[in-house]
């Protein structure tokens, strides 16, 4: 889908916008907060904040100009307007929401389950998710790729890969 | 000459000749698997260089250290997660090669300059060791923090439509590399209690986050018709493309050599480096970033006359310069070679013996090179929704086995997010990559000098190197802004002969 000029002209200014907003956050509450020794010595020559306060500061400048320069001039028409072809917008969310809990549940399923059988679960909900219904394709390959990985890994490279309560 | 003669006959053996036929395929198959380095595998094969000869041993390390090296580009083609962050520059136009359907094309070229940059490399190793290493020596934190911030002017030729966009996505990732102890006093930044965070955000799991994790979740939010994911590997690449991409290929190996000489700076600022040099000289700098094999052609080139390079400080002087480099230390010390200037007044003929392998193993990568690839090219074969969930496990593993650290795997996960989030806003990856991996060198080496200096700023000045380097920047970042205004004007110009597309 293409967007017409207007459309991506505020697209990308409401992007350095964003920009703008976050150095801006960064200068008021990111450094003062997630820099302890800020309120001990400031920002003299060797302080620890005075780096990543001039980075900030040049942040910001240059999100200003890069908000200037898309309310002003020209603006290279994206031929993305950042959704999914010819999906709809929920269908999206639903979809990147799936992703998430996919990514989650395997972060969170590698050290209970091992790193082999967690990897298979994932591997065969993607699998299935991304259309295969051949049940010798599904089973070959949600058999096969994890446990060839896991050797590759765990056994020829000598990574000492989550083993969960399996005893392998 | 007698040291020459004596070291060929050293080196005329067969296990000699196997341990570095061995090295490289190991060094290949590490190299081509994203998460899995060099360096582990040179850790991994130490111990069985115990029954070696000392001169096996050093080749067989030397082998893994160069295969890993050039493999780095098949999965950064392939399936773009760079197998090394070396490779980085590689995938940004050996990726769009691949989803042409011309994989194989860009495989080649990978392969063929690599091999003529490792070849370039271990002449300069050979004929040069000792001159280029007293040039390296030369370098103090002023003269370092000035290559650095040449090095950031790259940022200027990979920032994409808007320079303006470029330039925050460098501070981006300068502010994350920022994140972790500062590296002067120990106070903590943005760590917020967390220890993880204390030595930083890992590279390599915003790597593959970064560019591997991006591609699997645009894939299911796509979810793209049509299984299979295109042709295999297309044409080869051909006679006259090669020798169009020679000028290109013997520069970045220059600029390969030069920075793998000096201490610390390493493969990935040589290969951005080589791109941008690249792209700048190139009549036709717009095809960049969409497929360009020149640009692969100037990044593996890069990064490979890196490899050799990098032995220079090593075996002349003793300095590591890189971590596989120090990691290389631990096989000349099991088989008692102290490595320094005394290195070639000792050993002699074992330091020849070395050097005629490592000319074998430009040989090596050549075969195994085109061996392997022809395995490696049928990933290409893989329907996209079985090499996706695939990628995903490698992904997992390969950032686990880095430090085998679960954290390590949400840092991945949420730098695929943000890579997912900065391609969709169309901010790009490399600025905020080349600033993130450049920043502490940059910082440490600023604030060194000023507290070396206490506060006198002459010293940024005062070398010939530091102002070579300041007329460099100077001059990269007037022709980076330059072109960037060049490319604008020519697009506007475009667009109104097409009104219909007009801002």
């Amino acid at each position: 889908m293409v967007m017409d000029a207007a459309s991506q002209k505020r697209r990308q200014t409401t992007i350095a916008a964003g920009f703008t907003l976050f150095f801006l956050a960064m200068l008021v509450v990111g450094i003062p907060f997630g820099i302890p020794s800020y309120a001990k010595q400031g920002l003299s020559l060797t302080s620890s904040a005075l780096y990543p306060y001039v980075i900030t500061i040049a942040g910001l400048v240059f999100s200003i100009l890069a908000v200037i320069e898309a309310r002003t001039g020209f603006v290279a028409v994206s031929s993305d307007d950042g959704s999914a072809d010819s999906l709809s917008a929920p269908s999206i969310l639903a979809r990147f929401s799936l992703v998430v809990i996919v990514f989650a549940a395997f972060y969170l399923l590698l050290i209970p389950l091992g790193a082999l059988l967690s990897s298979a679960l994932v591997f065969g909900f993607l699998v299935i998710f991304g259309g295969e219904r051949r049940p010798l394709v599904l089973v070959a390959t949600i058999i096969g790729v994890p446990v060839i990985t896991y050797i590759l890994f765990a056994k020829l490279a000598a990574v000492p890969l989550p083993r969960g309560d399996l005893p392998f | 000459m007698q040291e020459i003669l004596n070291g060929l006959d050293l080196f005329l053996s067969m296990q000699n000749v196997l341990a570095i036929v061995a090295g490289m395929f190991i060094g290949i198959v590490i190299g081509a698997i994203p998460g899995l380095s060099s360096s582990m595998g040179i850790a991994l094969a130490l111990p069985f260089t115990y029954g070696m000869n000392p001169i096996s041993a050093i080749l067989l390390v030397v082998g893994i250290y160069k295969g890993g090296m050039f493999a780095g580009s098949i999965s950064a083609i392939l399936i773009r997660t760079p197998g090394t962050p070396g490779n980085i520059c590689t995938l940004l136009d050996g990726w769009p090669l691949s989803q042409k359907g011309q994989s194989r094309k860009a495989l080649d070229i990978a392969l063929y300059s690599s091999v003529v940059a490792d070849l370039a490399s271990n002449l300069a190793l050979i004929l040069f060791a000792a001159m280029i290493a007293s040039f390296a020596l030369q370098f103090g934190p002023a003269e370092y923090f000035w290559l650095m911030t040449f090095s950031l002017t790259i940022v200027t030729s990979v920032a994409g439509d808007s320079l303006f966009k470029g330039l925050v996505s460098a501070m981006l990732g300068l502010l994350l590399a920022t994140v972790g102890l500062d590296l002067i006093y120990g106070n903590p930044r943005f760590t917020f209690g967390m220890l993880e965070f204390s030595g930083g955000v890992s590279f390599v799991p915003l790597l593959i986050g970064l560019f591997a994790i991006p591609e699997v979740i645009d894939f299911y939010l796509r979810k793209q018709s049509g299984l299979v994911h295109g042709s295999r590997s297309g044409s080869a690449l051909t006679w006259a493309e090669f020798r169009s991409c020679l000028p290109t290929i013997f520069r970045s190996s220059a600029i390969g050599v030069g920075i793998g000489a000096i201490p610390g700076v390493g493969a990935t600022a040589a290969s951005f480096l080589s791109y941008s040099m690249a792209k700048r000289s190139s009549k036709h700098p717009e095809t960049y970033g969409k497929g360009e094999i020149d640009g692969v052609a100037a990044a593996e080139a890069g990064n490979n006359a890196v490899a050799g390079a990098t032995l220079i400080p090593l075996l002349a002087l003793g300095i590591p310069g890189d971590v596989v480099t120090a990691v290389m230390i631990g096989a000349f010390l099991i088989h008692g070679l102290s490595i320094g200037p005394s290195l070639f007044q000792t050993q002699g003929d074992t330091v020849y013996a070395i050097f005629f392998g490592i000319m074998l193993s430009s040989i090596a990568m050549l075969i195994l090179g085109m061996l392997s690839m022809r395995l490696f090219a049928r990933i290409s074969d893989i329907p996209r929704h079985i090499l996706m969930p695939g990628l995903l496990i490698f992904c997992v593993f390969g950032t686990y086995a880095i430090q085998n650290s679960h954290f390590d795997i949400l840092v991945m996960f949420a730098a695929g997010f943000l890579g997912f989030f900065m391609m969709k806003i169309d901010l790009p990856v490399p600025p905020f990559l080349i600033a993130f991996v450049l920043g502490p060198s940059f910082e440490d080496n600023l604030r060194r000098t000023i507290l070396v200096s206490h506060g006198d700023y002459s010293v940024f000045f005062n070398s010939y190197i530091c102002w070579f380097f300041t007329a460099l920047t100077v001059l990269s970042v007037g022709y980076g802004v330059l072109s960037s205004r060049r490319s604008r004007s020519s697009a506007e110009a475009n667009v109104e002969g097409n009104p219909g597309h007009s801002a």
